[in-house]
C-alpha cells in the first residue's frame, strides 16, 4: 500500500535542529509511521522494530546537527533508520519473522472490520513478510522505500547511500528473487490439486 | 530476447512502459511459456507487496520516545558540564602550578632579579658574621671576667645557634670572610 511522505512544515524541523523538545515531539508523530513501518519491514518482529524505531527517532534527536535542511528531511530521517535496521538484521543469527496480528488488526482502515477481511489481510502481510525475508537486508531496505515510501530509484539512492545503478541492479535482482519464491509458492499451493487430479485420472483409467 | 523482455516486466511494474512495449511484451507472453512464468511470478510478488498496509506503532510510541530523549538530553548535559568542570580542573591547577613554580622561576631568570637577590643574601651574611663576631667577642669578654659557668654555657648556646643560622642564610659568603 503506496504512501508518499509528506513533509512536515520546514520551520518545525528547524525549532527542532535547534533543540526545542516540543517541536521535536511533532516530528516524532509526524514520521512514526513510516519509520515504524520500515523497521517493522525489515526487523520483521514488533519488539524489535518498536526498538529500532525508537533509536532512529533518538539518533536523530543526538545527530540533529549533522542534518543539511536543503535535503529532505524525510530522506535523512528514513537513512538512519535503514542503515540501523540494516546493521541490526545482520547482526543478528535469527532470520525468521513473525506477524504481529494485533499489530495489524490495530493498523487496518476501519472498514475492514469483517472477520474474512482480517484473515485475507493477515495471509496478505505473511505473504509480504515472507518474500521480504528471502532478501538480504540491504536489498529488503530498497523494496520497502520502493513499495512502501513510494520513492523514485534516485531517493532511495539518497536515503540508502547506494548508487542509482546499484538501486536498479539491487532491485532487479530482488524482484526477481521475489518471483521466484512467488513461483514456488504457487506451485507448492497447486501441486496437491495436481496429485489429486492425476490420482483422480489414474483411479477414473482404472 | 529474454533478458531484454524480463527488463520490459521490471518497467512494466512500475508503469513504465509505453503502449506499443506493452503491446509488444504482451503478443511475446502469448508466444513465450518460460517469459509467462517469470511474469506471473513478479507479478504475484509485486502485487502482495503493493496490497500490504503500512504498519503503524502503538498509540503512545511518541510519548516513549520522548522519554527516552529527555533521558538522552539530561545524560548530554550532564556529560557536557563533567567535561566542562574536568577541563576547569586542570586549567585551575594548571594556573596554581605556574604560580607556585614558573612565576619564581621566570623573575629569578631575569639576570638582575637574581643578581638582587644573592646581593641580599651576601648581605645577610655579613650581617650575621658581624652579630657572630660580635658575640664571641663579647663572651669571651664576658668569661675572662666571671669565669666558667652558667653565661658561659649559654653564651656557646647562643653562639651556636647564630652560627647555624649564619650558615644557613649566607651560604658561601661566610668563608670568605675567614669564619668558620
Amino acid at each position: 500500500m503506496k504512501q508518499h511522505l509528506i513533509e512536515v512544515d520546514p520551520t518545525v524541523i528547524l525549532q527542532a535542529r535547534q533543540g526545542d523538545a516540543r517541536a521535536f515531539g511533532q516530528v516524532v508523530q509526524h514520521y512514526q509511521t513510516p519509520v515504524y513501518n520500515l523497521a517493522y519491514r525489515m526487523l520483521g518482529d514488533a519488539a524489535e522494530a518498536e526498538d529500532a524505531a525508537q533509536e532512529t527517532f533518538l539518533r536523530a534527536y543526538t545527530q540533529f546537527q549533522s542534518y543539511r535542511p536543503d535535503l529532505k528531511f524525510a530522506s535523512w530521517l528514513l537513512s538512519i533508520a535503514a542503515h540501523y535496521c540494516i546493521d541490526r538484521a545482520r547482526r543478528r543469527k535469527h532470520v525468521g519473522f513473525s506477524l504481529d496480528d494485533d499489530l495489524v488488526q490495530e493498523t487496518m482502515p476501519s472498514d475492514h472490520t469483517d472477520p474474512t477481511e482480517m484473515v485475507m489481510a493477515r495471509e496478505r502481510e505473511a505473504d509480504a513478510q515472507r518474500l521480504l525475508h528471502t532478501l538480504s537486508p540491504d536489498s529488503r531496505a530498497i523494496v520497502v522505500l520502493k513499495y512502501w515510501h513510494d520513492m523514485s530509484v534516485e531517493e532511495i539512492a539518497d536515503t540508502t547511500g547506494d548508487s542509482i545503478s546499484s538501486v536498479k541492479v539491487k532491485l532487479f535482482r530482488a524482484r526477481q528473487a521475489m518471483a521466484k519464491v512467488s513461483r514456488e509458492q504457487a506451485e507448492r499451493v497447486t501441486r496437491p490439486t495436481h496429485v489429486g487430479a492425476s490420482k483422480g485420472l489414474m483411479t477414473h483409467a482404472l | 530476447m529474454h533478458s531484454e523482455m524480463i527488463e520490459r516486466m521490471m518497467l512494466a511494474l512500475d508503469d513504465e512502459l509505453s503502449a506499443d512495449e506493452q503491446q509488444q511484451l504482451q503478443s511475446h507472453l502469448l508466444m513465450c511459456g518460460a517469459c509467462a512464468e517469470e511474469w506471473a511470478g513478479l507479478r504475484a510478488a509485486h502485487e502482495a507487496l503493493t496490497q500490504a498496509i503500512t504498519i503503524a506503532p502503538r498509540v503512545d510510541f511518541s510519548e516513549r520516545v520522548m522519554m527516552r530523549v529527555v533521558v538522552a538530553a539530561t545524560q548530554k548535559k550532564s556529560r557536557r558540564r563533567d567535561i566542562f568542570g574536568l577541563i576547569l580542573f586542570v586549567l585551575g591547577t594548571l594556573g596554581v602550578a605556574v604560580m607556585i613554580f614558573a612565576a619564581p622561576l621566570s623573575i629569578l631568570a631575569r639576570p638582575e632579579t637574581l643578581a638582587l637577590v644573592v646581593r641580599e643574601f651576601i648581605l645577610l651574611g655579613h650581617v650575621a658574621a658581624a652579630i657572630y663576631a660580635w658575640i664571641t667577642t663579647a663572651m669571651r669578654v664576658l668569661g675572662q671576667m666571671l669565669g666558667s659557668g652558667p653565661l658561659l654555657i649559654m653564651a656557646i648556646l647562643m653562639l651556636t645557634i647564630t652560627m647555624g643560622w649564619a650558615r644557613v642564610m649566607s651560604g658561601q659568603a661566610l668563608p670568605k670572610l675567614g669564619v668558620s
